[in-house]
């Protein structure tokens, strides 16, 4: 093999180098060759959802044709994927410059900064207690108020949590539909459960009456007001951990209950059920559910032909009401320059002023809990059954704030695993979660 | 104008050796000091990375209630997998050394497992391995009358064993490679003349194959030794981790610490920890085997 001579070797060199000069000046002139642009580009993420990935398209062109020279890119990302995504991109320094965030991530986002506090004068009220007091229900902005300043610019979403029963299954079951404004204790809730359960002639189980969610987030919805119903709490920061034993104990003796080695238990492995089982209960297969106010829309997406009807999350005996809020809100970067901020707190503002709150209950079936005038008469007309959210509105709690939010909440579905799979003694289960919990806390892995 | 010819000579061989340095520095070793680096910070990915001194080794020995789950879930399924490679490779290797008819054939289908990806092979094993539907338990348990019920990755005992189970199935094939390989460039004539010798079966395995594949076999169980430390896209498409941690192995904790949870900085303690452990036992394991 004769060597590569060194004339070769020269002529192989100059051409690289020669592409590689080419190809920088080009890059070069291409960018110095771009045209300035004289608007200034606002960009939104927000998760998917269909209907207010068209509200929004809706309402970026209008104000956009307020503001000519500014352009609102509005930037959808797939639910599972996007508080990932929003987390690489801030920690790459190319975060958007408002976004969508639930209640349960604000103190993560907070502590690392990233949050801007309201800038209530470019949105136009005279004040922060201005904004809080007229603009909003009493305490819907109360998760994402820090030493007294506020870091929400509203709320797009507001939830709680109640039960939704499919017709349906009532009527295979021989049920009659529970009162509309009864909350049922939770033994009660139970036996109806049992009463819905139905196997066919080969004993598989056709349809199931309810189940505990074993997905975190939503899992925790359900969980946390049980708990605290009891009189204890999933995670105290005070504490830095959980509270009230025998409040555990007691919410742990019936979830054993419910599961498959209790005394409500239903054993039918061969009948799975997805983590969050909200289609299921849609289709049928499960008869009731937790559920959020827009639940009543996806059912009918799902299923054209669901009827359904809600009542009143179940309640401890002897013990006070309480149920879940959640909610998705508008922050603003902190990362970007105090124009640009102000900017984005005015399309907040903009998307959220009156005319859109009813928007978003028409077009995409999300309650915000704002004072605007005819609002609550007006989603009563729609719905008979909203009455019950607003009572949840009122005896809702928000859930805990930590940094460590998912990793403290990862042990829900685990500890509800321990009582119905693992069939571990309540006690056991409650001690083995409580160092879980506390471990959580303090190393932010779940 | 000697020195200068070595020195040129020295040079030229950095040179042509370059691309390899440039590679392991780049991939490995500026991975390994940061991780180092990191270790010793907070880093939540979304603020930038905060000294913490040793705050997270500390945590990880005295706050970390489940780092101790997954050291026991750890060495529960090395010593499973550990022992599965060590003792059936051999023996599959020195069966398939035996000439028969349709060795070829039956070779490619013992090595289909260990070319499948690990992807579609998980798919497949949550298939087979469905607790009413699965073949496995029909043709193992329900068709032997069997009435219970055997959930595998859903069943905080079966679980372990089920992971077990099917990362044997392609690392068994796997590591064959090697020692079939070993097993045929033993020469005939040393069986020949141990068969002439009257040395038994058990004696020419001792005597002639053992130490013949005696450099393979420790290659075999320092590898296995150290993926079994290592193990994590099977753990996290079958299990993740559970149910209820009891197969969230050190190097899946690792995973979600970082990934997950994006505490980037105790992810990088938790894999000092897990290096300084695997090295340890690797010491001892090529130690006790050399021997």
């Amino acid at each position: 093999m004769s060597p590569i001579s060194r004339k070769m070797i020269a002529i192989i060199a100059a051409i690289i180098i020669v592409v590689a000069a080419v190809a920088g000046a080009m890059t070069y002139l291409a960018f110095f060759n771009t045209p300035a642009t004289t608007k200034t580009t606002l960009n939104m993420w927000i998760h998917t959802f269909a209907p207010a990935v068209t509200l929004f398209k809706n309402l970026t062109a209008q104000f956009e044709a307020l503001h000519p020279d500014v352009q609102v890119v509005v930037t959808d990302t797939a639910f599972r994927d996007y508080e990932k995504k929003l987390s690489i991109a801030f920690a790459g320094g190319t975060g958007p410059d408002c976004f969508w965030l639930g209640d349960w991530g604000f103190r993560n986002y907070f502590d690392s900064g990233v949050m801007a506090p309201v800038n209530y004068t470019a949105m136009g009220y005279a004040s922060q207690a201005d904004f809080i007091n007229n603009r909003f229900w009493p305490g819907a902005l109360d998760a994402f108020i820090v030493n007294g300043t506020c870091y929400s610019g509203g709320i797009s979403e507001y939830d709680t949590i109640l039960i939704l029963y499919n017709k349906a299954s009532f009527d295979r079951a021989g049920v009659p539909y529970p009162a509309q404004n009864v909350s049922l204790t939770w033994d009660k809730f139970a036996e109806l459960g049992k009463q819905l359960t139905l196997y066919d002639n080969s004993s598989k189980m056709t349809q199931m009456g309810w189940g505990f969610v074993y997905d975190a987030r939503y899992g925790t919805s359900v969980l946390e007001p049980l708990i605290q119903q009891a009189g204890g709490q999933i995670y105290d920061p005070t504490a830095k951990g959980p509270t009230n034993l025998t409040a555990w104990q007691q919410v742990a003796q019936y979830a054993y209950d419910v599961g498959k080695f209790g005394k409500y238990g239903i054993d039918d492995p061969a009948f799975t059920i997805a983590p969050n089982p909200q289609n299921d209960l849609f289709t049928g297969r499960v008869a009731m559910a937790f559920m959020n106010p827009s639940g009543y829309a996806s059912a009918l997406s799902v299923n054209p032909n669901f009827t359904g009807g809600f009542m009143p999350l179940p309640h401890f005996e002897g013990y006070p009401r309480s149920t879940a809020l959640y909610s998705y809100s508008y922050f603003v970067n902190n990362a970007v320059d105090a124009k640009k901020q102000e900017l984005a707190w005015q399309w907040i503002e903009f998307i959220t002023n009156d005319a859109n709150t009813l928007r978003w209950y028409k077009e995409v079936g999300f309650v915000e809990p704002r004072n605007v005038v005819g609002y609550k008469d007006y989603l009563v007309q729609q719905h008979d059954w909203i009455n019950l959210f607003f009572d949840g509105f009122s005896i809702g709690k928000y859930s805990f704030r930590s940094p460590y939010y998912y990793a403290i909440v990862d042990n829900v579905p685990k500890f509800l695993q321990l009582l119905q799979v693992a069939n571990t003694d309540p006690n056991t289960a409650v001690n083995i979660t409580w160092n879980w919990i506390k471990s959580a806390a303090a190393t932010g892995i779940g | 104008m000697k020195l200068q010819k070595a020195v040129k000579k020295q040079v030229i061989g950095l040179l042509f050796a370059s691309p390899a340095i440039v590679y392991i520095a780049v991939f490995f070793l500026y991975p390994f000091l940061l991780t180092v680096y990191l270790s010793f910070t907070e880093y939540p990915l979304i603020a930038p990375p905060k000294f913490v001194g040793l705050d997270n080794f500390v945590t990880i020995f005295t706050r970390d209630a489940t780092f101790g789950d997954s050291i026991y879930a750890t060495v529960i399924y090395s010593v499973g997998f550990c022992l599965g490679i060590w003792i059936l490779t051999p023996a599959l290797s020195l069966f398939f050394n035996n000439k028969f008819k349709g060795r070829s054939f039956y070779v490619v289908i013992f090595m289909i497992a260990a070319m499948l990806g690990v992807v579609p092979s998980a798919m497949a094993w949550k298939v087979v391995l469905h607790p009413s539907l699965g073949i496995f338990n029909k043709l193992f348990f329900y068709s032997w009358g069997y009435t219970g019920q055997v959930d595998w990755f859903s069943s905080v005992n079966m679980a372990m064993p089920g992971m077990i189970m099917v990362t044997l199935a392609s690392g068994i094939p796997f590591y064959s490679i090697y020692l079939i390989g070993a097993l045929g460039g033993i020469p005939n004539h040393y069986y020949e003349v141990a068969k002439i010798g009257g040395a038994s079966l058990f004696q020419r395995l001792r005597y002639v194959v053992l130490p013949s594949i005696k450099p393979i076999y420790l290659f075999v169980i320092v590898t296995s030794l150290i993926s079994s430390f290592q193990m994590v896209s099977w753990f996290f498409l079958l299990t993740n981790g559970g149910p209820v941690n009891a197969t969230r192995v050190l190097s899946l904790y690792i995973y979600n610490s970082a990934f997950y949870y994006y505490k980037f900085g105790y992810a990088a303690a938790l894999t000092l920890v897990l290096l300084a452990i695997s090295s340890i036992l690797c010491y001892f394991a090529l130690k006790v085997m050399s021997k």
